[in-house]
């Protein structure tokens, strides 16, 4: 397990066992606030882990970048909303890609998803899924061009509330870009899609809860 | 003011093809058709710019493999851009001395098949001394003049022939005379491709006729060397 992903599990415990100790006293069960819709953003960050045999994986090394995301909740379960990953990378064997230097990697979806657990709950656990566009945008030099494609994932968040309209969520994602780089049959593979696993953490602000 | 649209050309960008990759395949082998493994090989373009070729941009490198083989992976330039090649080139990091380079000029005129050049065996001789065994057959009274011309250590494949030169790339020469007293000599080749054609040009003294004559010779495996008899 690289550095950048143990740093992550380390933060993830941190935002699990520090928040008993600052939790406000107008929270869970005194929380006498109607159900109904409700706006939640969260903010983040997103720690990459590139997975499979792909030219992501093999040849470049993903910095740990920012995740923003908007649900809207028009019942107490149902949400939908727009999500963004924004991730710095750098090649590190320009042998197997083409000589360039970096890339900024950008996913944004639409998504759709379900709470298992009331808003009213301290704890919320939320899964869901997201359509959307992947964008790898490649500098060398002066000069961009980019790789882009249709991209899916499916992810799952759990959130603490530390207050009425602040918490700390932890998630995991699987994000699938299907990019499609035109190339040679003996490489298409490699360059057919990828993989990404995010773990991510941050903030949740309730709005209208 | 004046020197600021010169600036504009030196400075602009190769501008590259959205969601490509060319890939440019071969097989580096030696004059006995060995694999060379652990060669460079690189492929680039030429960016716009106040000189003719503008300047040179890369586009992938890499080395070729156990095989002799390269799969080279590379960018593809968007427009109307030269695209040429270099294995085991003379300025290329790791390039290995013992063998010959080859430059291709002008792959952007082969038909790509599928987004790859596929270019097959390359041959890169390695690069040896030789003798050249020079003896008397049937002519015992002249002086032999002789000058011998071997080939270059680079080679270049033109693929685009209006880059092709018009002028016949030497690259060794040597000047020796055989006496009449001499029956048979021998002249040390360095630094010459393994088993390469060499030329001979020679003019015999003592006839009235002072015309230079041209032969090519080839290596002879038997004697391990060059052989010319007069």
């Amino acid at each position: 397990m690289n550095s950048s992903f143990r740093q992550g599990f380390l933060l993830v415990l941190l935002t699990l066992v520090l928040p008993y100790f600052g939790r406000a006293q107008d929270v869970g069960e005194t929380d006498k606030s109607p159900a109904g819709g409700h706006v939640e953003v969260s903010l983040g960050m997103a720690i990459p882990r590139a997975l499979g045999n792909n030219f992501l994986s093999n040849a470049y090394a993903i910095r740990t970048g920012f995740t923003g995301e908007l649900s809207l909740y028009f019942n107490e379960r149902y949400f939908v909303g727009y999500q963004g990953i924004f991730n710095a990378s750098e090649v590190r064997d320009a042998t197997l890609v083409g000589l360039y230097d970096r890339s900024v990697i950008r996913h944004h979806y639409l998504i759709g998803g379900y709470s298992m657990l009331s808003k009213k709950s301290v704890f919320g656990v939320t899964t869901g899924i997201g359509l959307g566009h992947a964008s790898y945008k490649n500098k060398k030099e002066n000069t961009v061009f980019f790789d882009k494609g249709f991209s899916l994932m499916a992810h799952t968040k759990v959130r603490y509330r530390f207050s009425k309209n602040v918490g700390l969520y932890v998630g995991a994602q699987l994000s699938n870009d299907f990019l499609n780089i035109e190339t040679a049959p003996e490489i298409e593979e490699v360059f057919k899609d990828a993989r990404i696993f995010f773990v991510s953490t941050g903030l949740v602000f309730a709005i209208g809860s | 003011m004046i020197l600021l649209p010169l600036f504009v050309l030196v400075s602009c960008d190769v501008f590259y093809e959205d969601n490509k990759r060319l890939l440019f395949t071969g097989t580096a082998v030696d004059e006995d058709g060995a694999a060379i493994k652990n060669v460079p090989v690189r492929a680039f373009t030429y960016g716009p710019g106040v000189l003719s070729n503008g300047f040179v941009e890369d586009l992938g490198e890499g080395f070729t493999d156990e095989n002799g083989s390269f799969n080279l992976v590379s960018l593809s330039p968007e427009g109307n851009y030269k695209i040429d090649m270099e294995i085991n080139g003379r300025l290329q990091v790791g390039q290995s001395t013992g063998f010959s380079s080859i430059s291709l000029v002008g792959l952007e005129t082969l038909n790509l098949s599928d987004a790859a050049y596929r270019l097959g065996e390359l041959r890169l001789a390695r690069i040896v001394n030789s003798r050249l065994i020079i003896q008397r057959a049937t002519n015992t009274v002249d002086t032999l003049y002789v000058n011998i011309v071997t080939g270059p250590v680079y080679k270049t494949i033109y693929f685009d022939k209006s880059r092709e030169p018009n002028i016949f790339e030497d690259f060794f020469f040597a000047t020796d005379t055989v006496l009449p007293s001499e029956n048979e000599k021998e002249i040390v080749l360095a630094n010459l491709l393994a088993k390469d054609t060499i030329l001979v040009r020679y003019r015999l003294k003592n006839t009235s006729n002072a015309e230079i004559f041209t032969e090519k010779l080839g290596y002879s495996s038997q004697i391990g060397a060059y052989e010319f008899k007069f």
